[in-house]
């Protein structure tokens, strides 16, 4: 199935994805970000909190913000 | 490979070739993801709506001012490393976009300011102006604004100000109380500053220099060389001579005959040169007199 998948660190991803038929956002997660811990961002479904066992559907709309990003001077 | 080869003096250059060269890479990305462009979607009313929903959600409410040109949110209180910041303004100003759909589109207001002394326009470590530095949320916040995602730009803002980076900091967290060093301009913890005893200005510790003389503290603009044996001297300890150089206690002497201050090995039997030349049998000394 298609997403549209948006994953705010590094470059800014924004784009559909074909992920596996009801992967959960955790799942996701892992292997979109590995070795990055979920509580350290704003995972959004639809534009609303998801909990990390939520069964993703077609076209569902994911986004991956982190809450800390070093900024500079 | 040379840090473990322990060559030791070439690892500051290496370090420094490797810092300027991810350096260039960071300023070569925001370029590439231009190229690359952005999703080619435009965002529809439908799309807008969702976003302010989003930006509802995400900071529990959002303005409009300025005449609509202007989308504000605020930010909870923020508090980095035990410094309180206040909360914060983020306002897109959308007249920006035309111009540079990146962060300086943003405004950061502090709305409880708590500025480092002496540097009343840094409000946040990485905020100057009221222009937020966002380091490496630059080019997703790039992507957000070209894709129309907007609630996406302002939680990365957010991000931004909810982090210190103590390696690129406008003032570092750590003296953000503490005060500018009146030589150096660094900033310096308050507990290791010194203050310069003829102009007042702050020292850090690096800073802190004292006369050779008296010892008191001073900044290197308020010591001068002695012509004598050029230590540095305050200028109360320093003395003009006739010929116009400057003599520290240890160097000058006073001329038993005219009274002239001069370099201490000029004298010959108490007297300078000039009163030598021009009279050559020196009178008594006073000491002498009452001997007699």
């Amino acid at each position: 199935m298609r997403i549209f998948f948006i994953n705010n660190d590094g470059g800014g991803f924004a784009d559909h994805v074909d992920v596996a038929d009801g992967i959960s956002i955790g799942s996701l997660f892992a292997e979109k970000c590995p070795g990055q811990k979920a509580e350290d961002y704003l995972i959004r479904v639809n534009r609303q909190p998801a909990p990390i066992d939520l069964e993703l559907r077609q076209g569902d709309r994911v986004s991956i913000t982190p809450t800390k990003i070093d900024g500079a001077k | 490979l040379a840090d473990q080869h322990e060559f030791n003096y070439c690892l500051d250059t290496l370090w420094a070739d490797l810092r300027w060269q991810l350096d260039r890479l960071a300023q070569a990305l925001p370029a590439l993801h231009r190229s690359v462009g952005s999703t080619g979607r435009v965002p529809n009313l439908a799309d807008w709506v969702h976003e302010l929903d989003a930006l509802e959600n995400e900071f529990g409410r959002f303005e409009t001012g300025e005449q609509s040109m202007v989308l504000r949110v605020v930010t909870e209180p923020v508090t980095l490393e035990g410094v309180a910041l206040g909360p914060f303004a983020i306002e897109l100003v959308l007249a920006r976009l035309s111009r540079d759909q990146g962060p300086s589109c943003f405004r950061i207001v502090a709305l409880d300011p708590n500025p480092p002394v002496g540097r009343e326009e840094v409000t946040h470590p990485h905020v100057s102006g009221e222009e937020l530095c966002a380091g490496d949320a630059t080019v997703p916040i790039q992507r957000a604004l070209a894709d129309g995602r907007l609630a996406d730009a302002f939680v990365l803002v957010r991000s931004v100000l909810s982090t210190y980076h103590a390696g690129s900091a406008y003032v570092a967290l750590d003296v953000w109380d503490g005060l500018t060093c009146g030589d150096c301009g660094d900033r310096a913890d308050r507990a290791e500053t010194g203050r310069c005893g003829a102009c007042e200005c702050d020292l850090c510790d690096r800073c802190q220099s004292s006369c050779r003389s008296c010892e008191a503290t001073r900044c290197r603009g308020c010591l001068t060389d002695c012509d004598g044996c050029d230590d540095t001297c305050c200028d109360l300890c320093l003395e003009p001579t006739p010929s116009g150089a400057s003599l520290c206690p240890t160097c000058r002497a006073t001329c038993r005959q005219c009274r002239a201050v001069v370099v201490h090995s000029d004298l010959d039997d108490g007297r300078c040169e000039a009163c030598r030349e021009s009279d050559p049998l020196p009178p008594d000394p006073p000491e002498a007199i009452h001997a007699v």
